[in-house]
């Protein structure tokens, strides 16, 4: 099940959370979409990103680094896409994407930061990509 | 959720796997079980057709590698069809178009 949010102020905001379910991660990726697509923000740049998050989200689910519910946050800033996923268990980086194929490395030239951090609340993984059109309300 | 439409053509060359939607961890089994459905049926030259496909991950990377191996070991091939811009790069930042054959359009595959 996913809850929707939107809030009203200036920094766009989506608010989704799903089960461990790998079949709602194409949910995820349509969401993100749509609401990219209302700005003026390059197909590339949209691309990118959802090939992260959906990557990060099937890596956390394989792995059964899940607790309860998986939460994502997308902010909207000038110029800049940021997303904060939650509701995991900690890992380094590395070994959430360890595919041969799309590891780390590979990862990293699709974002411009890719950090985690753990402040009490739990652990979360943030995502930022910068984008070149002046984004504005 | 993901939805992925594969179907078989067979022509002069190869049999074709036309790929339609996204390939993702819900959905490349059922890539990989056409893939392994031809190998069974001794179909070692395989073209893939993915210029239907919005999406892939490394779940379908691994999809596609996996039956390169197993082609490979009889001396087979898989040839992929491709020309949207941002499955490519994904070929391109893993390395894999190195790997692969990728023409993009079936008109441009060799006929030997």
């Amino acid at each position: 099940m996913a809850v929707l949010k939107k809030s009203q102020s200036n920094k766009a905001v989506i608010k989704l959370k799903i089960p461990a379910d790998k079949s709602l991660i194409s949910l995820v990726r349509l969401v993100i979409s749509a609401q990219l697509r209302e700005k003026p923000i390059e197909d590339e740049i949209i691309d990118d990103i959802k090939l992260v998050v959906s990557e990060l989200l099937a890596k956390a689910i394989e792995k059964s680094l899940v607790t309860g519910f998986l939460s994502l946050e997308l902010f909207l800033n000038v110029k800049q896409v940021e997303i904060t996923i939650s509701g995991l268990k900690e890992i380094k980086l590395d070994n959430l994407f360890d595919s041969p194929y799309l590891n780390i490395s590979a990862i990293e030239t699709l974002v411009d930061s890719l950090n985690s951090t753990n402040n009490g609340l739990g652990f979360s993984i943030i995502i930022t990509k910068k984008f070149g059109e002046q984004y504005g309300d | 959720m993901a939805d992925i439409q594969i179907d078989l053509k067979e022509t002069d060359i190869a049999p074709v796997l036309e790929v339609q939607g996204e390939v993702d961890v819900y959905t490349a089994p059922k890539l990989k079980s056409r893939i392994l459905g031809l190998i069974d049926n001794q179909q070692y030259y395989i073209i893939i057709d993915l210029n239907g496909i919005d999406f892939m991950d490394s779940s379908g990377l691994g999809v596609l590698v996996g039956g390169l191996k197993r082609v490979r070991s009889h001396d087979g091939s898989i040839t992929l069809v491709l020309n949207r811009p941002n499955i490519l790069k994904i070929f391109r930042i893993t390395g894999l178009d190195k790997v692969f054959k990728i023409y993009g359009s079936f008109e441009e595959i060799p006929k030997q």
